[in-house]
């Protein structure tokens, strides 16, 4: 019983001004920059996971009944889980569309928006475009400022701490910028092959060219056919590097590599992916020095 | 493939070296992440923050569509067959799920091909207010049924309300749609105790979530009283009620465990109550990094039902199943029944089963079942079944 009412009164503290429950790592990084002291944040995707598919655990639900913002990458990204999570916390604060809700999709530069006939015949296709696009800087930049105008909007008394948050960040973010492009300038033109679709934003920023992936289709495990085709592709490209996700076996992608002679990488997608990340900074840090030495 | 035609070509090249492979993360959901470094001395300053806008809200939607519902279609194909003591079952031409073999055996799909069930599923939020469900099946090749209808009252804080026919929050089997079983059939307990259709009637519920660290969930109901082996009285006043108590744990990030407790009671149509209780007991845990879908999961249920009145009874069993998946697309399992506690040999029965499954992706799998089945008075019923399950449109993820 001792134990039963000090991990309820645990549960009730609540010492910063908001809440904010996260999608995944990054979305958690960078609240945490822009938000500083004055909030609190917790996540629901662990960085070395894929983020299409996280168990809707029940203890989720309690994080996000406890929420005053939920952010989202969006662009049907959680769409196999956080609406299960949103209708379980039972928290209309945090519902879709309401003023707690933070979908930062809304706030970013997306590429590969799918035209034409969609349906399912083409894999797990998001119609609004590549979500991925956490992995383009510039966009980070743009989610920190979503991030602060919606914390300003809900908690104004400390909108002169996001103001100068966001300012740090923005800050940080150009100078890392500069040293990141100076890395990858040698790099401009170079033919790379995906798992997935993950690394295109990086790939598109740094003016790397993904000539294909290790995947068929988007979701859908390699064929040998396919697996022959992008081969022979890559081959023909001159292909570094196959980009290998932490949550995708390496594996797969070596049949490709000795056809091509790429190297594979297990590159980093997420803050969190490994242990050494912690930051968003630091999630550019590892992908260019990985690429770039 | 057309995400090629959407990348800029460029020429170069550089060379870089591999690093080691990276190692999964170590970090716990709870571990606050870092604030970003302080700026440079050269800094430039502040941006002008009060001309940030906030974005626009989304429409309010559960599922994306608009002002569309979001709809669904789920179809469920069989292919199999039954030995009844060795002997070749004949083909169960009705479609759905006929009469057992022999008594205590469960539903039989006979030899040959069959439909299993096809179901309509439409969801949207009605208002502001109210979400509403409606889950129209089609057992077989003949007619449909309501199989779910209700609307849900949503913009109380930790309080569901769901008016409608729903299915009893009664353990987890109850729960679950068929579709979204790892077997082909249900248990031979909840079988016996709320019959092939289980526990699902006209109902008033509320869900409330407790505040505890924990999730921790109270649900109670009251139905119509009408499940035809447990309650149906006939009687104006009727009623089934229920109670469900449902707690689940991180062990890890993970590893969760689930732990729930159910009972339900009502008017039978013996002149008496038929009182039923469950505990059910799941355990799940998966791997990191590449590992995540390297899934254990080991489900366990008891129930009791104690009938009074003329025919009293009282019949009690547990099914338990393990699962395990070898990757995102395959996974295999087995699951054991044991039917008969506190019953008398006519009412003891068991049953072995193992499946197989092959997902090419969450939206169509093959199940191969194969079963055997120890029924009174020494009958056996042997099966091999194969499913097909398919689903079209925007379906909602099942329950954890």
């Amino acid at each position: 019983m001792t134990l039963l009412l000090s991990l309820i009164v645990a549960s009730g503290e609540a010492n910063a001004t908001v809440n904010i429950v996260t999608s995944t790592q990054d979305l958690a990084a960078l609240a945490t920059a822009v938000g500083g002291s004055d909030v609190k944040v917790d996540y629901i995707a662990r960085g070395d996971l894929d983020p299409h598919f996280v168990d809707a655990k029940p203890s989720y639900m309690v994080k996000l009944a406890q929420a005053d913002l939920v952010l989202a990458v969006g662009m049907e990204m959680e769409v196999g889980w956080m609406p299960s999570l949103l209708t379980g916390a039972r928290n209309p604060k945090v519902a879709q569309g309401s003023a707690g809700y933070l979908d930062l999709s809304s706030t970013v530069k997306k590429i590969e928006v799918p035209s034409g006939s969609i349906d399912r015949s083409r894999g797990d296709l998001h119609p609004e475009g590549n979500p991925h696009y956490w992995l383009d800087p510039e966009n980070g930049r743009l989610m920190a400022r979503a991030i602060a105008a919606k914390l300003t909007a809900l908690d104004s008394a400390h909108s002169a701490d996001y103001a100068k948050n966001l300012a740090t960040f923005e800050s940080t973010l150009t100078t890392k910028e500069a040293g990141w492009a100076a890395k990858m300038a040698p790099l401009k033109g170079s033919n790379v092959i995906g798992y997935h679709s993950t690394f295109n934003y990086f790939c598109h920023v740094y003016g790397m060219n993904v000539i294909g992936f290790v995947e068929p289709k988007p979701g859908i495990p390699p064929t040998p056919a396919h697996t022959l085709e992008i081969g022979q592709a890559g081959k023909a490209a001159g292909v570094k590097w196959i980009f290998v996700e932490p949550y995708k076996d390496p594996k797969d992608a070596g049949p490709i590599a000795s056809m091509t002679g790429a190297k594979v990488l297990a590159m980093p997608t997420s803050v969190g992916a490994e242990t050494t990340i912690k930051t968003y900074f630091d999630l550019f840090d590892a992908l260019v020095s990985r690429v770039a030495g | 493939m057309f995400l090629l035609s959407l990348l800029p070509a460029f020429a170069g090249e550089a060379a870089p070296s591999a690093p080691p492979e990276a190692p999964p993360a170590a970090s716990t959901p709870a571990e606050p992440v870092p604030a970003a470094p302080p700026p440079p001395a050269d800094a430039p300053p502040p941006p002008d923050f009060s001309a940030i806008a906030a974005p626009e809200p989304a429409p309010q939607q559960i599922f994306p569509g608009m002002m569309n519902p979001s709809m669904s279609f789920n179809g469920l194909f069989l292919a199999g067959a039954q030995l009844n003591d060795g002997e070749l079952a004949a083909p169960h031409l009705g479609g759905e799920a006929g009469e057992s073999a022999f008594p205590m055996a469960g539903e039989s799909y006979g030899t040959g091909l069959n439909v299993q069930e096809m179901e309509l599923q439409i969801l949207s939020n009605v208002d502001p207010y109210f979400r509403a469900n409606v889950v129209l099946a089609i057992p077989g090749l003949e007619g449909i049924e309501i199989e779910e209808g209700y609307v849900q009252l949503v913009s109380i804080p930790a309080t569901t309300v769901t008016i409608g026919k729903v299915k009893g929050a009664f353990g987890r089997e109850n729960l679950t749609h068929t579709h979204a079983l790892l077997t082909v059939d249900k248990s031979l307990v909840g079988q016996a105790i709320f019959g092939g259709e289980g526990l699902n009637d006209v109902a008033v519920n509320a869900a409330v979530l407790l505040p505890t660290p924990w999730y921790s969930e109270v649900t109670a109901q009251v139905d119509r009283g009408s499940n035809e082996l447990l309650f149906n009285s006939g009687k104006p006043e009727g009623f089934g009620y229920l109670a469900h108590w449902k707690n689940q744990f991180d062990l890890s990030y993970d590893t969760s465990a689930e732990l729930g407790v159910s009972g339900t009671a009502g008017e039978n149509d013996a002149g008496g109550w038929s009182k039923v209780g469950g505990v059910d007991l799941t355990l799940k845990s998966h791997g990191r990094g590449r590992h995540q879908f390297n899934r254990v999961i080991w489900q366990s249920e008891f129930m009791f039902m104690s009938r009074d009145g003329a025919d009293a009874r009282d019949l009690g069993g547990v099914y338990s199943t393990l699962e395990y998946s070898l990757d995102s697309r395959v996974w295999v399992g087995a699951r054991y029944d044991y039917l008969g506690i506190a019953a008398g040999a006519e009412d003891q029965a068991q049953a072995a089963s193992a499946i197989f499954v092959f997902a090419p992706t969450e939206f169509s799998a093959f199940r191969v079942q194969a079963q055997r089945q120890w029924v009174p008075g020494g009958h056996t019923v042997d099966s091999v079944v194969g499913q097909l399950d398919f689903t079209i449109g925007v379906h909602p993820a099942h329950s954890y």
